[in-house]
Formats: structure tokens, sequence, C-alpha cells
């Protein structure tokens, strides 16, 4: 028996029930010159593309213009153009995104023939945008087959390299390693190693993570602008139709991939100019809303915008859901300010509402004790604590063990600073 | 009492000494030693005078010599004879001259990685160096993992990391495949069978990926001793090796007692407990403030052990704390607490499964109590010698169960002894195990045409994994073309992918184990009784569909045992060529089993106490067998005669491959046919439990001989009366008078 059917036998049933015959189906330089052509001409035709020669092989490229007054979703996209220096720099939460210019920006989305990464998962189709004036150019590299690798990274590397930035939806993440690897893996010299790469991924998740159930584009879209995609296809079919490409070389399937792609290079423009329209009127644009404030007062709170976060946070201070975690950052926020008595009020109402009532409870003592050093308030505020942390003691387990034992070093402390001494037994006896 | 005083007292004792069936003393040995080379850092010397070490034992010195030639070495030397040093002084001494270079440590476990970290940090602190080592395993925190890959000099971690954690995502490790020098793989005997031939492919796999980024790693490993460790390294690593076993540390007198408990039920042939036997001899040493260390088989032995130890010991001054146990299940944190205080001497007595077999750092302490034979005479040494001082005299005693293996053992001590130990055998082309790393390597990196693994040529291979729509080939190259991430499929603990999960419904749903697909039907199938670390469990449900065993917690008092009807079909015949008067053969085999019911046989008494049907499919597997065919006139015995004797034959000979073998029984099978439609002749077959087969029979083809004539031996020996489980298996089961016609057949073909 030789190898191949002894594989066959062996391996064979487990691997794949309805597999075919080898050599069957495809490619393998059985096929007639002419008809190969024929078949590469309907692909191009089909798939609105063209073939692209270069040192490293061929592959296809279609390239999309989009006038200046184009607008995907309701929205043109120039008007990214208008956006502030400083929203810019909201948006990436990093002020060195201040000088940051779109002029420089490639806008980059893959098509993967996996969802898993490591090295054994190729880009077969990359999108890739920028803005030539106020003109959005978008250029798609597409693989015809594995061999055509090479010279799909060295167009994408000849454009990428005159770009300072990259923009993406989950980059940093997923496709710009996934790049790496793959420019690695050809032995080529990685042009992705940017300066700057707004991942807008991360910034949605900064402002929407408390409202919006999901973080992907799709449910972005949906959520901020109402996007209805026509002809698309969900993101996990992707691969599969492309290995059944490769086999039959149908081109048809693609082109729904094709506009997925250019879909989501156009969403990063327009998630962007949403994004800055929020951030540049927090209060009167509808994209904010709800629970959104808690996380707008957070990101002003890391910026170090103090007004701004304050206000956030307090119109967090009636939403539920955030309701308790904005009352928290807000108190400490003052707090971390030196306005004590905003403090104390929220310290105050905190404990009264049970709100993190021994958090609030323990704060206030450290302000009475170490502030303004009434002793008195602060010895009953601990108590206080004490109490709550008993009560809580029943479904907390360890953690609160450990809070009461703090608990009762802090009022002892502040006990013997007026003089008294503590009988240990007292609360462990009460509860 | 000192143990020079107690052993002679022993000496005297005629109810102890009854019971010994050898007393052998090996002599005291002096060091071998050399300087330190003159190439070895200025800093590293330093750091060992420190330790209190100003030279090296030859095998040190000749580890690093050649080494430092350029040879990948595996080094073979006993228990605490200074192994570590024999690698971590070259990588040390090659990190300090170049920064840039990076070694990957291979441990088989976790816990091993974590003891040689830090070892190692306190060289490395201790020299002031900045070399940073790190373990890279499952429990590495995701935010460490960023900078371990930049930056780690010495990454310590397992196969299975290397599998699904390291080689998959390589372009994230670029610093260290493009700098790696060196290789250590430590424990290497225990990379045999299914593992070892796993572990195999993923080395080829990452010198595939050393190749592609422009290294060439030499190979430091480092083995107990095994019949053939320069075979399993290059076999293992597929690199030519230098051996390296003499052993230049020094030792004191050893004495290695061999007892055999005494009989208790000859018919039935058990005897006393070894565990209550070995119970005794601990209290012996402890009582007198003996270090000792007892070994037991299970989980549940150990804390068995451990209680009838702390009950008599509380009875003692120094308490029943001195005594501790120690195995797999005990807090990290505990384990090193106990390790420490028997290094100190605050710990007085340790029981033990043989996760202290391995190079855990305990020092040394004065006798060991082994309760039942290991399994293998190379753990055997192993754990004698946990109980060694370089000065000083130390004791190791054997306690034997009734176990075949361990009846064989104890009788013939002179087969211990004189006999080198067992090979460790692995077949890194068993075609199941090959064809999955293969996927993994066309993952990593596709394979170009002609291109090699390990030295095999794979286009056949390749062209069958396009043919199942897993690969492409295009432009000569063969690419990866599916969605899923094939190293998550495979696991380096089993042979095929397909294992039964036991789940302990207790209390909640817990995963307990693992089975095989193979033994499944055996094991696991409904109201089976399932012993996992000495609990029963009984199986309630069986999902066969989705391969889940769901098991509950029970305490009864039998076990279950279930008839599998078992049929062998050859494929193919490798080799054959005749003996004496019998022929024999190796080669491929089809093995279809179907269990069709189960018996419940109560403990020692072995009787039946009851039955049940068992509904499962029949199961079909490949693997390697290995085959002798026997005369069909054996003297005047009928057709009935010729089956039972060859039945009885086949039990033996099964369970004793495992001496020559280092597997676990339940890893070969055997079967016979009166007559094989194979052989036309009266034949016994003894097959791989593996799919693809891992190289056991193969190993049994060389030694047929030598494996009849242990069997004789074992029979004749045998004091039952008409065969037991000791031998050629209970009458009830292989027939009447089935050892003298086992014997009649093995007379036969051997002349």
């Amino acid at each position: 028996m030789n190898l191949y059917d002894k594989l066959k036998i062996y391996l064979g049933r487990a691997e794949n029930q309805q597999s075919k015959p080898p050599y069957e189906s495809d490619s393998h330089g059985f096929e007639p010159e002419n008809f190969l052509h024929k078949k590469n001409e309907q692909i191009e035709k089909v798939l609105n593309a063209v073939p692209v020669e270069n040192p490293l092989g061929e592959h296809l490229a279609t390239v999309n213009f989009y006038e200046e007054a184009f607008c995907h979703a309701g929205v043109r996209l120039s008007q990214i153009f208008d956006i502030p220096a400083d929203i810019i720099s909201l948006i990436a939460k990093d002020n060195c995104y201040n000088n940051f210019d779109f002029m420089k920006s490639v806008f980059i989305d893959t098509e993967t023939t996996g969802l898993a990464g490591g090295s054994g998962t190729y880009a077969f189709l990359i999108g890739a945008g920028y803005f030539e004036g106020r003109k959005f150019k978008l250029i798609q590299y597409f693989m015809r087959d594995y061999d055509e690798e090479p010279a799909v990274l060295h167009s994408l590397k000849n454009l990428v390299k005159e770009f300072e930035c990259v923009v993406s939806f989950n980059g940093k993440a997923y496709d710009i390693p996934l790049l790496s690897t793959r420019f690695l893996i050809n032995r080529m010299e990685n042009p992705l190693d940017k300066p700057f790469h707004l991942d807008l991924l991360s910034s949605a998740r900064r402002l929407f993570k408390e409202r919006l159930p999901s973080l992907s584009l799709s449910s972005l879209e949906t959520n901020l602008f109402s996007l209805q995609r026509k002809g698309d296809i969900p993101s996990f079919e992707i691969p599969s139709i492309y290995f059944r490409f490769l086999r039959d070389k149908d081109p048809n399937p693609l082109r729904p991939i094709f506009y997925h792609n250019r879909m989501d290079v156009l969403s990063l423009i327009t998630l962007i100019i949403k994004t800055a329209g929020a951030l540049q009127d927090p209060f009167g644009s509808d994209v904010c809303r709800e629970q959104d404030f808690y996380c707008l007062g957070k990101l002003y709170e890391d910026m170090e915008m103090f007004e701004e976060s304050i206000k956030s946070y307090s119109k967090a201070l009636e939403i539920p859901g955030v309701r308790e975690k904005a009352y928290m950052r807000l108190s400490l926020l003052y707090k971390r300010l030196g306005r004590w008595n905003e403090a104390q009020r929220l310290w105050m109402r905190m404990a009264q509402d049970g709100i993190h009532t021994v958090f609030a409870l323990v704060e206030l003592a450290k302000m009475y004790e170490h502030k303004t050093k009434e002793y008195d308030k602060a010895e009953r505020v601990t108590r206080r604590a004490l109490e709550a942390a008993y009560k809580r003691r029943g479904f907390a387990g360890n953690d609160s063990e450990q809070e009461i034992k703090e608990l009762k070093k802090r009022l002892e402390r502040i006990m013997s600073k007026q003089g008294k001494t503590l009988n240990n037994n007292f609360y462990e006896g009460g509860y | 009492m000192n143990l020079e005083q107690l052993l002679d007292n022993i000496k005297t004792s005629q109810q102890f000494m009854q019971n010994v069936t050898h007393w052998k003393v090996i002599p005291q040995k002096p060091g071998e030693y050399e300087d330190f080379p003159s190439y070895l850092s200025d800093k590293l010397v330093s750091v060992l005078n420190k330790k209190g070490i100003y030279r090296l034992y030859s095998h040190q010195r000749q580890a690093l010599d050649r080494v430092a030639a350029g040879d990948s070495v595996v080094v073979v030397t006993p228990t605490a004879s200074g192994k570590t040093l024999c690698y971590n002084l070259p990588v040390l001494n090659e990190l300090i001259a170049n920064r840039n270079a990076r070694a990957i440590y291979l441990f088989p476990t976790k816990a091993l990685s974590q003891d040689q970290v830090s070892e190692l940090l306190e060289f490395v602190d201790g020299m002031g160096e900045d070399i940073k080592t790190f373990t890279y395993d499952g429990d590495t925190p995701t935010s460490a993992r960023a900078a371990i890959r930049k930056d780690g000099h010495i990454v310590v971690t397992n196969p299975d990391m290397l599998h699904t954690g390291i080689l998959p995502h390589h372009t994230k490790w670029i610093k260290l495949f493009s700098n790696l020098k060196f290789i250590v793989i430590d424990e290497l005997h225990t990379y045999r069978g299914v593992f070892g031939s796993h572990t195999a492919n993923v080395l080829r796999r990452l010198l595939r990926i050393c190749r592609f980024y422009g290294s060439k790693p030499i190979f430091i490993c480092s083995s107990a001793t095994i019949a053939n460790p320069k075979e399993l390294a290059e076999k293992l690593t597929g690199q030519s090796m230098v051996l390296i076993n003499r052993n230049g540390a020094p030792s004191g007198e050893k004495n290695i007692i061999f007892y055999n408990p005494p009989v208790v039920n000859r018919q039935l042939g058990i005897r006393r407990s070894s565990i209550l036997e070995a119970k005794n001899l601990a209290l012996i040493f402890l009582k007198n403030r003996i270090q000792t260390i007892t070994f037991a088989r299970s989980r549940l032995a150990v804390e068995v052990l451990l209680t009838y130890i702390r009950k008599e010991m509380k009875k003692m001054p120094y308490g029943a704390e001195t005594v501790r146990g120690y195995r797999g299940g005990y807090l990290p944190k505990e384990r090193r607490e106990i390790e420490k205080g028997l290094r100190q001497g605050e710990i007085l007595g340790v029981v033990s499964t043989n996760a202290l077999e391995l190079g855990i750092d305990i020092g040394n302490l004065d006798v060991s109590i082994i309760t039942g034979y290991p399994g293998s005479i190379s753990s055997t040494w192993q754990q004698a010698g946990r109980a060694g001082r370089r000065m000083a005299p130390s004791a190791s005693i054997l306690v034997a169960s009734s176990s075949p293996l361990d009846q064989f053992i104890i009788k013939h001590p002179d087969y211990f002894f004189e006999s080198s130990p067992e090979n460790g055998l692995i077949n890194p082309d068993n075609l199941y195990i090959l064809v999955s790393h293969i996927k993994c390597a066309a993952f990593e990196l596709p394979f170009e045409d002609g291109e090699t693994f390990g030295e095999k040529r794979v286009d056949e291979i390749l062209a069958f994994l396009e043919s199942q729509k897993i690969l492409r080939h295009v432009g000569g190259r063969w690419h990866w073309m599916a969605e899923s991430f094939p190293a998550d499929d495979i696991s380096l603990r089993s042979a095929s992918p397909e294992n039964f999960v036991v789940v302990d419904m207790t209390e909640g749903a817990k995963v307990i184990g693992e089975v095989d697909r193979s033994s499944a039907p055996m094991m696991i199938h409904e109201e089976a009784i399932y012993i996992h670390e000495g609990q029963q469990y009984q199986v309630e449900k069986l999902d066969y569909e989705e391969k889940k065993a769901y098991v509950r917690k029970v305490d009864v008092d039998y076990y279950t045992d279930a008839n599998l009807s078992v049929e062998i079909k050859v494929l193919e015949e490798f080799k054959g060529e005749s003996e004496e008067h019998f022929t024999k053969h190796m080669g491929e085999v089809m093995v279809n089993s179907i269990a069709t019911m189960f018996k419940k046989i109560k403990f020692f008494t072995h009787e039946n106490v009851g039955s049940g049907p068992i509904h499962l499919p029949p199961e079909e597997m490949h693997t390697t067998a290995f085959w002798i065919s026997i005369p069909e006139n054996i003297e005047d015995l009928s057709k009935e005669e010729i089956q039972s004797g060859l039945l009885g034959l086949s039990n033996v000979m099964a369970n004793i491959a495992p001496l020559y073998l280092m597997c676990d029984p339940r890893d070969i099978r055997g079967v016979v046919q009166v007559k094989s439609p194979f052989t036309m002749k009266p034949t016994i077959y003894i097959y791989d439990n593996y799919p693809g087969g891992v190289g056991f029979s193969e190993k049994l083809y060389d030694i047929s001989s030598m494996l009849l004539k242990a069997a004789r031996q074992v029979i004749l020996e045998c004091s039952c009366e008409d065969g037991c489980p000791s031998c050629v298996g209970p009458h009830e089961e292989v027939g009447s008078g089935s050892k003298d016609f086992a014997l009649k057949i093995i007379n036969k073909c051997l002349g």
C-alpha cells in the first residue's frame, strides 16, 4: 500500500467525509492557456478590478474614488477636515495626536482567511484608502491565489510608506500585527510601523462601552449612524467563500466581500466624524446619551479636562447602571481637586442612599481625621462603616474580612488620637 | 541509633530477613573532579565559589567542553549529581559574553519549570548580570507576555506551550528564534511513547522555524538512567548527540534491599499489603530520627500511608508534623515549603508520589522506601537515588506488591541489577502524529516543494492534505487553507484527538480526566467503576456522540472488568524471520474491538458479583503489532488446550513486556488466534494500544526470545496452583491447565 492510499484509509474519513479525489478540482496548470485567460478576464470584470504588475509578481486591484460631496451613512466624508486638533487628541486619548493630519493618514481594513490569528492566517483582500485633496481614494489589493501574496504586499508597501498615520478599527490587535507577520514571513521590510495609529475600536470602547451591548463595527453603525448595508455578508462567512473561490475561481460570491471591505473602510471616516461631533458638543449632539456620560467623564478626567469631566459625571449621577460608579469617580475627582465641600456632600449623600456606603464613610473618616481633624466625627463615621461592613460580611466573603480588619485599625487609631481605647469584642458580639 | 547501627540491627532480625529476597551493598565511591575551564567567566566562578563549589565533577566539565566545541550533548547521571550545572553553566557563560543569545529550557511539567527559574535567578542575581529568565506557560499573565517575547534571554516552558502558544505565533518571537543558541531538554526520559513522539515533531517544527530565522541551536539534554539515552535524544531532536554518562559525583555506601511481604493466601497469590509493610518499615527509621522518603504509587496511597505514619508518630516527642505528604494537587507554596524543610532537615519524613522522582531539589535523604515497583528500572533507580549522602551510607527498600511485574522483579534481583534499564521508545513517524504536526508546520510556514520534515519527505502527506482541502498547492508551495488553528485540536499527551472527557457530577460538573477513544468502551461504559486518583466513580451516562462520560463518586467493594472481543487483521508485514522453532513478525494491523458485557468483581476475593451488557459500537484502530507463530503440533495438545495456553502466554508476555519497554501495562495488548488467517498457524499478537503505534512492537520483535524466556521463568516460579493474576491469569479466564499448556508451548518454541 502506498502512503497516499494509507493516509486516505487511516485519516480520510475522520478529516472530511465528502472529500473529493485529489487534483480533481482546480488550478494545477492542466487547463489550457486560453481557458485560464478567459477565466481571469471574467474575474476582473465581475470584481471590476485590474491586474497590477510589480517586481514581485501580479495581483488584482480595484480603485474607487469618492468625490468631495460623497456621503456615507448621511455624512460627507470631507467633513473630517473640519475636526479641530484638540478633538482628535480626545478621540485618541493622547495629546500627541494634536498635530494629527488626515491627509497623512491611510485607512486600512483587511479580509483574512481565518479569525484565530497566528502565522497561518493570510490577508487576501486589503482595503487602503486616503485623501487626495478632498477626494477619498480607496484601493483594494486582492490576491487571486496564495502565490500573489508577495505582489500584494509589495503594492501595499509602496502605498503606505508615503503615510505617517494608520487609521483602523481594531487594527492594533488584529490587522496590523497580521500584516506585519505577512511581511515578515515573506522576508519583506515592514512598512506599517508608523508613529501614529488611530484605532477606532479603542476610541469607541472608551465612549460607548457602558451603553452599547456590542462594540463591533456593525453595532456602532446601527447605533450611531443607522447605516443599513445592502448586499453585505457576515464576517464569519468570508474565509470559506474565499477558499471556495480558490478552488472554483467563480468570482461572483466575492463581490459582497469587496463591498463589505469598502464599507468597513468608509465607516472608519464616518465613525471619526460622528465621534468628533459628539466630543465637540457632548451635551448637545445626539450621539452621546445616557451611560455614555460616565465614559465621557472618565475620558475628560484622564485628559485632565476637569470641568468637562465634572459636568459629565454630574449628568451620569442620574443614570441607572453607571450611577454608583459616577458617584464614586466624581467624589474622588473633587477630592483630587481639593474641593472638599463638594466631595463631602457627595459622600454624605452616598452614605445616606446606600451607594458604596463603606467607601463613602471611609472617605469621610479620612477627611475628618486628616483634613479637618474632627476626631469625634471621624469616629462616628468609622463606626457606621464598620457596622455596614459587618452587615455585608455574609455575602462578600474574604474581601470584607480584610475590610473589617482595616476599619478596626482605623477606629483604634482615631480613638487613640482622642485618648480613648477600643473594646475589641464590642462589635463582634453585636453582629 | 544511627543508620549504620540500625541496618546492622535489622540484619540480625529473623522476622525481617525472611522477607528480604536480596540485600545489595554498593560501596562508596569517591568523586572525580576537574578544574573550572579557563573560558568560564570569572563572574560565574565567583558565584560558584560563594556556593562552596571550587571545582567541577568530571561530567560537568565534560559537558561544558563538548558544548563549547559546538556539540549537542545528552548527560545521563543519577539523581542529585549536579546535572543542572551541566546546562546552566554553558548557557550562562554564553549569555555573559553575548547578551543577544537566547535559550529555551523545556521541562515536561510546569512545576519543574518554576523550580528551575528560581535556581537560575539565584545564579543571575549572584552575578549581578542583567540576564532575564522567564517562565512562559499557560499561567503567564497576558500582560507579561509581550515583554517576555522581546526581552527574555532564557525562556522556560514546556512542549505543550511551545506547540500551541509559541510556534504558531513565531513572528512575535523574532528575537528568540533569530538568536536561539541553546535548547535545553531536562528529564529527557519522560519524552517517550505518545508524548515523546509528539514532542519529537514539535522539535522538528521548532528547528524548521529556526532555519527560517537563520539560527542553529545546540541541544543540551539531561536524562535519568535509561537503556538508550543517546538513541532517544537523537530520535527526539533529530541531531547527533555526544553521550556523557560517566558520573563524577561522589557517593556514600548504598544499601538496596528487596523486600517481599509474606504470602497470606497461597491459592489466590495474595500477599500482605505493601502499604502496611511500607508503613512499618518507614516507622523503624523515622522513630530513630532518620530522614526518610516513602514513595507510593497513587495519590490515594500517599494519603493513606501518611495518615498511618502520622498516627504512630504522634506518640513521638517531635510529633506528627515532621512527616509531610507531597503530590500533585498540593499548592505550589506548600510544596516549596516542604522542599525547603527537607533540604534544611526540619522535615523528617515525606510520603510522595513519583512527583519527587523528577529533578526537584530536596537535598539528599538517608532512606527511601519504595512501595510497589514503580513500573520501570529507571524510575526505581530515580526513587532509590533520593536516598544517598555524598559521604555517609544510605538505604533504599523496595517493597513488592502482588502484581506480576512486582513479583518478577523482587524474585529476580539479578535482572534488576544487571540488565540495563528500559528503553525509552518513541515513533516520531507515527502517521497520525506526523500528519497532525505537518498540519501545524504548514500553518506556521508554507512547505516548499521537496522540503523535508525531520529527515522525511512529505510530498505525499501534503498532497493528501490538499485532497482534504486543508492545504493548497500553488507556486511551488503548500499553503494553509483552513480557518481553524490546528494546534488547538492536537494534544501532545494522547495519540488521537478524539478523547472522551470524564465529568464528575457529584458536586456540580467538573472534568476530572480523559480517556483515549480506544479505551473508552472498556473503562467508561455505563455502570463502569472508573477509578481516578484512588477515588471510585460510577459512570452514570456515556454520551458517545459528544464523547463525554458523566460519573458520580461512589464507595463500593468491587471493580468492573469489561469483556472485549478483539479481532485483528494483518494489513502489511514489515519484517519477519524464523527463530528457533517459531517465526516472529512485525507489521501493521487493524484491530477491531467491541465490548459486549462487563463483570463486577469483588476486591481481594475476585468473586464475580454481577454483570451487565454494554451497548457500544465497535472501535477500529490501525496500529503496529508484533506477533509470533508457533508450530501447530505441540506434543499432544488439543486445539482447545493450545487456545488456553496461547491465552495464558499472551497474558504473561503482555504483563512483563513493560520490563523492556518503559511503558504502562495498558500501553500494549495481547490477542491470540489458534489458526491465524494470515500465518495459518497458532499466533500471539501484541500490539501498541495507540493508533499508529509508538514503537513498542518493533522493540518486542528484537527481543522476542528474551521475552519468551522471561515468560517461562514467571510461570515456573509462580507458586499458584492453576493460574493467577501474577502469571497466566485466573483460570476462570484462561481455562484450567493454562499454566502447563503455556509452558509446553514455550518449550517447543525455544527448542
